[in-house]
């Protein structure tokens, strides 16, 4: 072979290279036509293969017009990841949030595009939970649509409340007079597992809202009201009194949320105020422990109406960094991953509960317990609240959980707590 | 190399400055070589790409103000002055001190005491329980953490029913719920793991050590505990700096323990710096206050380094 040759082919292996490495990094229509979009999916171990399988169905349902490439993030790392996504060269143009605090910081910085034309466009105004829609409002303009609303009970077993002849509290005094009843016999009223941090902060916000109404805790939410203010330091000093009582079960703060399900299985304690995924986990520990749970709702103080949290527990958004193109077609794979077609796919996948009012749940073989959740969320239309570390910023929620793990070691006082968290807000 | 340090040494008994120049030159001329160059060039490039341009990068932006979507804001020094007033920063600082000063001592004398006793002739099937005690190393510290969650849950964990059933129930603890308690749990599970590790080492070591030395010492009268004091110790010295570095770097690097079996609770008192920038960084998104707690990180290791190389990792210590 000549030198002339040789540096032939060597020339064109590089033009090859170059043009492959450049079609690999293009993206977007193609010269078939299609729209080809990225979405970034959150992993959380329940109904993932069906998340999977709606973009697989979109694809096939749309194919010539769009295609999804889906990128799939585990749970934690997904934190993470998104600001790396977002702020990277090929950013997803339709992606998992998480609403609340976590969802303003990524509209502050102008990567939610407003989707108000869109709920017109699309009918999701009159087919999507109401109060997930309020959720996605943000100083008047939406920028999310909830693919899946969640809400967060009281968690007991009949079984105990018969046998100790309690009937379902309805205030929260009758609350506290089970628990005493309950923790007399030897059985913990509560199996507050709190190692992770974020557990308590379901007890927390109940007693907040339960004795003082959503209104005041929503005002703490807006910034009107200040943590240090006397309903907030009596909601951290119930659960300091209920922990001196010996309300809970073992060592709070050193027991995991996935291990709470052992002495709940045993027997061991009554209630649990968790969200509504508590069921599915605990099936997993034991399959016939489904059957023998049941529900109500945090009860309030005497003269006050109860109030269910209700919130959107998984949402998607759109880039608004994407051309209009591409938003349009995120907008067609959104319209598809809340038909109700697809969001039967996730709540038979686990993914509870569906936020497409549409959906027929007598048609998904859901555990009688779950179905009637269900009915309740749906009949609940007034005002809701949202637990803390979705309701406010990463920062605030952190101090909020690690100074409760305090309050609940009763190595941090309620006020020192309060004082804690009103100086991060203050900071920020 | 031996060449090029008596050349040195020659060139300094040379007084005049000319000569000097040209006794360089010369030198540096014999010295020089495309091919060594070439060779120097890519892990030149990668340390400079991977470690340097990373730290400055990080330096720079301990001195902004950003969550990683906003553009930066610079703040100068503030990132730092805020850390001293920054409760949960110093508790995970002074945890960090005591992590590494158990890291740095207690495995190393575990490792070094089941290294002694499994090369001692007496100890049968030694094979076999130096493959045990060394096979925590091989697993990750995860999956450790998930394992000893479990075990150390005060309700219902093996290490209190284990106390309770052998009769010793008054020591049975809130092991991973106290937080005067919890730090020295976790520490425990990182002691255990990588003291396998140490025996690894130093029982390569002391095999190195002439059996002649322990029958002279023998004959002489020694008992074993002297002969351990007076010829084991000091032959081991090589292994035990390289043994005491491990065990700091990794301790620096903590982080899987502490994320796994605690996530810093209860109320930060299990937080080590690692943990406490990783909360900062990717959770609090706070990214420059994240970096510059990594700056913090590694000035804490840079001390240690250059103390210990200047004092400790000596050429006598490894002469010996």
């Amino acid at each position: 072979m000549t030198a002339k040759k040789r540096v032939r082919i060597a020339a064109l292996a590089v033009a090859s290279t170059v043009g492959a490495l450049l079609a690999a990094c293009t993206s977007g229509a193609s010269s078939s036509g299609v729209v080809e979009i990225n979405y970034s999916a959150r992993l959380t171990g329940v109904g993932d293969d069906a998340d999977a399988a709606i973009v697989e169905a979109f694809n096939r349902k749309f194919e010539g017009t769009y295609h999804v490439n889906r990128t799939a993030i585990d749970d934690e790392t997904y934190k993470t990841k998104q600001i790396t996504q977002l702020t990277g060269a090929d950013a997803p143009d339709v992606f998992y949030s998480w609403a609340g605090g976590r969802a303003k910081d990524i509209i502050d910085a102008g990567f939610a595009a407003p989707l108000d034309g869109y709920y017109s466009q699309r009918g999701w105004n009159e087919e999507l939970n109401a109060l997930g829609q309020s959720l996605a409002t943000f100083d008047g303009k939406k920028y999310f649509v909830p693919t899946m609303m969640s809400s967060s009970a009281v968690w007991y077993q009949p079984d105990i409340f018969a046998k100790e002849g309690i009937a379902i509290p309805t205030t929260i005094e009758e609350l506290e007079a089970a628990a005493a009843k309950l923790k007399a016999s030897g059985i913990a009223p509560f199996i507050l597992s709190n190692k992770e941090k974020w557990e308590a902060q379901f007890y927390w916000t109940q007693i907040v809202v339960a004795q003082n109404g959503p209104a005041v805790y929503n005002n703490l939410v807006a910034g009107k009201a200040k943590w240090t203010d006397a309903p907030f330091v009596a909601a951290w000093q119930k659960l300091a009194d209920w922990s001196k009582a010996g309300y809970y079960y073992g060592s709070p703060n050193s027991i995991g949320y996935a291990d709470s399900t052992i002495p709940w299985t045993k027997g061991e304690g009554a209630m649990d105020v968790q969200g509504n995924w508590f069921p599915s986990t605990l099936a997993g520990s034991d399959s016939a422990a489904t059957a023998k749970i049941d529900y109500f709702p945090f009860p309030a103080a005497s003269g006050k109406q109860s109030t269910m949290e209700i919130y959107a527990e998984n949402t998607l958004m759109i880039n608004a960094k994407s051309d209009k193109q591409h938003q349009d077609a995120a907008a067609a794979f959104v319209d598809y991953y809340v038909s109700v077609e697809a969001q039967a796919m996730l709540a038979k996948g686990g993914r509870l509960f569906p936020s497409n009012i549409n959906v027929d749940l007598t048609t998904l073989e859901l555990p009688k317990v779950m179905l009637k959740l269900a009915g309740f969320m749906n009949s609940q239309t007034g005002d809701t609240f949202m637990h803390v570390d979705l309701a406010f910023t990463a920062k605030i929620a952190n101090e909020f959980l690690d100074a409760t793990q305090g309050v609940i070691n009763n190595t941090v006082t309620p006020a020192e707590a309060a004082k804690r968290v009103q100086d991060v807000t203050d900071q920020q | 190399m031996a060449g090029s340090v008596n050349g040195s040494r020659r060139l300094r008994l040379v007084r005049r400055p000319s000569a000097r120049v040209s006794l360089a030159k010369r030198a540096w001329k014999a010295q020089w070589s495309w091919q060594g160059m070439l060779y120097l060039i890519v892990p030149t490039i990668a340390y400079i790409a991977l470690i340097i341009v990373p730290i400055v990068m990080t330096a720079r932006l301990s001195l902004y103000k950003t969550n990683g979507f906003k553009t930066p804001e610079w703040v100068g020094f503030d990132n730092y002055t805020r850390m001293v007033g920054d409760r949960a920063f110093r508790k995970a600082f002074v945890n960090t001190l005591i992590w590494t000063a158990i890291t740095m001592t207690v495995p190393v004398a575990i490792g070094l005491v089941y290294a002694a006793v499994l090369n001692s002739p007496m100890v049968r099937g030694r094979a076999l329980l130096r493959a045990l005690i060394f096979l925590p190393s091989t697993m990750s510290l995860v999956t450790l953490g998930i394992m000893f969650s479990l075990v150390y849950n005060s309700s219902f964990g093996a290490l209190n029913g284990a106390l309770n059933k052998i009769g010793l129930g008054f020591l049975t603890q809130d092991w991973l719920g106290d937080p005067n308690l919890v730090l020295y749990s976790l520490v425990a599970v990182f002691a255990w793991q990588f003291s396998g590790l140490c025996m690894a080492l130093f029982n390569a070591s002391i095999q190195q050590i002439p059996e002649e030395l322990y029958e002279a010492a023998q004959v002489d009268g020694a008992n074993g505990l002297q002969r351990f004091f007076h010829i084991t110790l000091p032959r081991v010295r090589p292994a035990m700096v390289v043994v005491i570095a491990l065990t700091v770097v990794q301790s620096l690097r903590s982080f899987d323990l502490v994320y796994v079996m605690t996530k810093g609770g209860p109320d930060n008192a299990s937080a080590l710096l690692g943990f406490f920038m990783y909360v900062q960084t990717f959770v609090n998104r706070n990214q420059g206050y994240g970096a510059a707690i990594a700056v913090v990180i590694l000035l804490l290791s840079l001390v240690f380094a250059i103390v210990y190389v200047r004092r400790v990792a000596t050429r006598e210590a490894f002469d010996e």
